[in-house]
């Protein structure tokens, strides 16, 4: 993957894939400009990877292009010569995938599946056209078919773990990451991105565990020294730390990405008037830098400053009209400020373009239950629960709906739901402290 | 009539008040810090590194009239270091200074028996005994102190006698009868677990030692929290410790800090309300039959807005807003705004930080002692909250709040927002420290309340409040009966023109700190009051008509007024210079 300064500009075929990225961990954490930085990261690793996936599951003589034999032997028998054999669909099928004609492709493959339910290519590929329609559950279903048929194959493995990923569970990524880097140690793509979930993870000492032996390949590209940067600040590894940074000043110069950049870093540690000196040093050289203005509404909206924050969101939309997180933050400010109409307008915009934005659907839903339509907040909550059934605060949103309706029982029921699920956190958050993380200080005595 | 109808009634007649046509609002009174004037000469003890978390939480101040003779005298908790606790088992808990004139103090710590050593954290006055003298109960790590007033601000150490001890890392305290039975009980919040033997080094751990990338104190995340006790006073000069009978224990083991008590649902019994550092707030609803049941989550008071768990640490009650209702102020840490809470009746609590202009104000501080309190007189409740972190280290952060930082003053608009005046108040000119507890009441007797603030590490400050601007007050000191002597729990209403306000009588809230007992109203250009009214904790009423403003009142259950006294001005010579 080429990197540097020209690449940093999101291309056009970026856009459906940045807006794969939900708010459920934005809400669990303040750390927005890491996933924000961590959404551009995304947008050009994963266009990377689906390309290379694509061509890696459909080029002949990789591994799935050995399949179609096997279809031969098997639909070729009995076949009249006016039915197409199971290769030929499937070559029907990969064509229309690499011309983005899904629905052909889709046909094509599940026809082949009449032929041979055991073909992993089929599923495999089928997983990727769910995947360019963002319908993760079949994805899933679909890929873990082929992975079940195909164990060996770790692009499969990736792709499931891209699935995850796509949808911010970078947690749940993880294991297939792993298990991918465990078989194909040279794979850079599966190496940056478990060191990307890592690094959403919190999980900083590994993620420069992970990033770090890309440095060869890596070092000129300003997001990977950025991430490194950040990781190894948190990891306590101050080297790694200020060789990244060093090389991140060295290689960005005066360049408005490098003081997006930079902005976003002050941003990380909410040094919002750094942040904003940053933005202004970036703007003044590209004012219409992609994320530019959205970064600057999240500084003054840090700063409560809604009124600027709501401007600098509104300038967002007119560079890039169709990024739903300007629309969710700026739903936000209007909130915040009480233009509940506006909110309203503006969280609905947000999940038109990307319906998996919990804090769109949570800002729905306290809009309804301040307005008193308790069933319309109800269902907001259930969509924010299919999104993230981790986020226990819909429990308590929820219960808050049932007690104004006098439904005790079942608002109790969720406040316990709430308690315990909060509590359980707590708990994972303690454990992390006596468990993964080795302080021999804790039982010593200090010197 | 029954008691809810006359609630009912009460609401509708209230509720107009909010956005009705008000006086201007008064000059913003002028604060002085007379600390060093005045004698309040002895520094909190504390390590500058504040390499453990024991070293960051101490502590509170409080407010007593130990030797009943008018005057407000002051405690403050003194701290400790883990170097002089380990060495010599901490220091003295509290200091006491005698106030011998008008805001001139004396220490008289030791002649008055207040000899524990230990680490003092949090005060609450009560007469526990009802023998007409205010007792002191102090919180610490390590054990805590119940001293009995003898009389002429001397006391008797009757902590183990009384079985109050309670131990570990004990907090908040505040006093009550909840179960109204004439005799007031204690509850103490608890914090985290600290083993003085294995203390985590500063910067252990990589995620629960650091902040913002500095090696820091460890905790409270990671560490374990403590269950909080509530001691049931028997009569006898003993208390059981009734808190998991009572449904007050905190089986999760929250970190608690600041507790009050407070009757929001116009009940007549008094509820609990805690505030936990990094957990979800309780709000323990009295039962009345010795028990109370946690509704926190279902009134909408446990947790910020969006259900997110807040680091709190100093609580009040009062009806800024004139609804008839207690709402709740909670401070909190760095980055989370300080919570205000308006308390719709039947429909619990809603968050109004943001609307009530609170938000962006508190929101780059770490929040403490605080109270809703009537700065001018003009009968409406504004609010102060006293700041500090608890790293020293953010210094070296360029661009961060410091560990020094100021004191917030806000003005009540009467419309249900609230302006920030502390530089008015001449607040922003004093010297940054990083303050906790803060304790209100009107220390010079001249109808203003003042403050005194505990600085860590510091000596404390006394802001005296300039507020002489015409208005008319009024203070009611009361002496229960049947109902406990210092009248506990007891809620007074004073309707005076327009306004009905009330308030009750509190044994501690803020941060681990304590208040006059005596209730303060301002009243506006109203010379008089035409109703005022006593809700006893016995369940009796005093009901006063055409009451003169200006006057600090002494009022005995069942008998009404036994004495007052004029409220007179500060004059200039009086001012310690």
């Amino acid at each position: 993957m080429s990197s540097g300064p020209s690449r940093w500009i999101r291309r056009p075929e970026q856009l459906d894939i940045l807006l794969l990225a939900d708010t459920t961990t934005l809400a669990k954490r303040r750390q927005l400009g890491d996933l924000l930085l961590g959404d551009l990261l995304r947008s050009r690793i994963l266009s990377f990877c689906l390309i290379v996936l694509i061509v890696t599951c459909l080029a002949p003589g990789t591994t799935f292009a050995q399949t179609p034999n096997t279809w031969q032997t098997r639909a070729g028998y009995g076949a009249p010569e006016t039915t197409p054999t199971a290769e030929q669909l499937f070559i029907t099928g990969e064509t229309a995938l690499r011309n983005g004609d899904l629905n052909r492709a889709e046909q094509n493959f599940w026809r082949v599946l009449a032929i041979d339910p055991h073909s992993a290519g089929a599923y495999a590929n089928l997983g990727v056209v769910y995947m360019r329609r963002k319908q993760w559950d079949q994805a899933l279903r679909m890929l873990g078919k082929a992975d079940r048929l195909a164990p060996a194959v770790v692009g499969i493995r990736l792709n499931i773990g891209l699935v995850y990923y796509r949808q911010n569970d970078f947690r749940s990524a993880i294991a297939p990451f792993e298990s991918v880097l465990r078989d194909a140690p040279n794979s850079t793509q599966a190496r940056y991105l478990l060191g990307l979930c890592y690094f959403f993870n919190e999980r900083w000492t590994e993620a420069v565990e992970i990033l770090l032996p890309l440095w060869g390949e890596q070092s000129l590209n300003m997001n990977y020294l950025y991430v490194l940067g950040i990781a190894a600040h948190k990891a306590a590894r101050t080297e790694v730390d200020e060789r990244a940074l060093s090389r991140l000043a060295e290689i960005g110069q005066d360049t408005p990405e490098f003081h997006l950049l930079m902005g976003k870093a002050h941003l990380n540690n909410t040094e919002d008037d750094k942040a904003l000196a940053e933005f202004a040093l970036a703007a003044k050289g590209d004012p219409k830098l992609p994320f530019l203005h959205f970064n600057m509404g999240l500084a003054y909206l840090d700063k409560q400053d809604y009124e600027q924050a709501a401007q600098e969101f509104r300038q967002d939309i007119a560079v890039e009209p169709d990024v739903a997180f300007s629309y969710d933050k700026l739903g936000t400010v209007d909130a915040l400020e009480e233009k509940d109409a506006e909110a309203e307008i503006n969280f609905h915009q947000a999940l038109r373009l990307d319906p998996h934005l919990v804090t769109s659907q949570l800002g729905l839903a306290k809009i309804y239950q301040k307005r008193g339509q308790n069933s319309e907040a109800l269902s907001a909550l259930d969509q924010v629960e299919k999104i993230s059934p981790d986020n226990y605060t819909v429990h308590y949103l929820r219960g808050q709906v049932l007690q104004r309706m006098g439904q005790r029982q079942r608002a109790k029921a969720e406040f316990n739901t709430y308690t315990r699920m909060m509590n359980a956190a707590r708990e994972r958050r303690g454990r992390e402290l006596s468990g993964d993380i080795p302080s021999p200080e804790l039982t010593k005595e200090p010197e | 009539m029954c008691k809810s109808t006359l609630v009912a009634l009460g609401f509708l007649l209230i509720v107009p008040v909010l956005g009705q046509k008000t006086p201007p609002h008064p000059a913003v009174p002028h604060f002085e810090d007379m600390a060093a004037q005045a004698g309040l000469s002895v520094a909190h003890i504390s390590s500058p590194e504040k390499r453990y978390i024991v070293e960051s939480m101490s502590g509170g101040v409080g407010l007593i009239d130990c030797d009943n003779d008018g005057k407000l005298d002051i405690l403050t908790v003194n701290g400790s270091t883990v170097d002089r606790y380990r060495e010599n088992g901490g220091d003295l808990m509290i200091t006491l200074y005698h106030q011998d004139a008008r805001l001139k103090f004396t220490d008289i710590t030791k002649q008055a028996g207040l000899t524990r050593k230990g680490w003092g954290m949090g005060i609450a006055v009560a007469d526990y005994d009802n023998d007409g003298l205010p007792d002191i109960y102090v919180t610490g790590y390590g054990g805590n102190a119940l001293y009995r007033n003898l009389g002429n601000c001397k006391f008797e150490d009757v902590t183990e006698k009384a079985g109050v001890a309670g131990g570990a890392f004990s907090t908040g305290a505040a006093w009550a009868d909840y179960d109204r039975d004439g005799y007031v009980d204690l509850f103490v919040s608890r914090y985290v677990h600290v083993d003085m033997s294995k203390l985590p080094a500063p910067g252990s751990d990589a995620k629960f030692c650091r902040y913002r990338g500095l090696l820091v104190q460890c905790g409270p995340w990671g560490m374990a929290g403590e269950s909080d006790l509530l001691f049931h006073n028997r009569g006898d000069g003993t208390f059981e410790e009734v808190s998991k009978k009572a449904g007050v224990d905190d089986p999760d083991h929250y970190y608690g800090l600041g507790a009050v008590w407070g009757d929001y649902d116009n009940d007549g019994w008094p509820d609990l309300y805690v505030a936990n550092d990094a957990g979800p707030n309780f709000l323990y609803h009295n039962r009345r039959d010795g028990t109370f049941e946690e509704e926190g989550l279902v009134q909408g008071i446990a947790v910020g807005v969006d259900g997110m768990q807040q680091g709190s640490m100093g609580v009040d009650w009062g009806d800024y807003d004139h609804d008839g209702r207690l709402d709740m102020i909670v401070t909190n840490f760095v980055n989370q705004s300080d919570t205000l809470y308006r308390n719709l009746g039947r429909q619990g609590f809603v968050d109004v930080t943001g609307t009530s202009h609170i938000a962006k104000t508190t929101y780059p501080y770490v929040g403490w002692g605080t109270a809703f309190f009537d700065m001018d007189n003009s009968g409406w409740l504004d609010i102060f909250v006293a700041n500090g972190h608890v790293y020293p280290q953010v210094d070296s952060l360029p661009g961060e709040a410091h560990y020094r930082q100021p004191m917030l003053l806000f003005r009540n608009r009467r419309d249900g927002t609230f302006e920030e005046v502390s530089a008015a108040a001449g607040l922003t000119a004093m010297p940054l420290a990083s303050r906790r507890g803060a304790a209100f009441g009107d220390i010079s007797n001249d109808g203003c309340l003042d403050i005194v603030v505990l600085n860590v590490g510091e000596p404390p400050s006394l802001l005296l409040n300039h507020c002489q601007n015409g208005n008319h007050r009024v203070l009611f000191k009361l002496v229960g009966t049947q109902s406990n002597r210092l009248g506990i729990g007891a809620r007074v209403t004073v309707n005076s023109g327009k306004l009905v306000q009330f308030s009750e009588v509190r044994s501690g809230g803020s941060y681990l700190s304590q208040n006059d007992l005596r209730l303060h109203f301002g009243l506006g250009a109203e010379a008089k009051m035409s109703v005022v009214t006593i809700a006893w904790p016995s369940g009796k009423t005093d009901t006063l008509h055409d009451i003169p403003a200006d006057f600090i009142y002494t009022i005995l259950e069942g008998k009404g007024i036994r004495d007052k006294s004029r409220i007179s001005p500060l004059v200039d010579s009086e001012v310690p210079k």
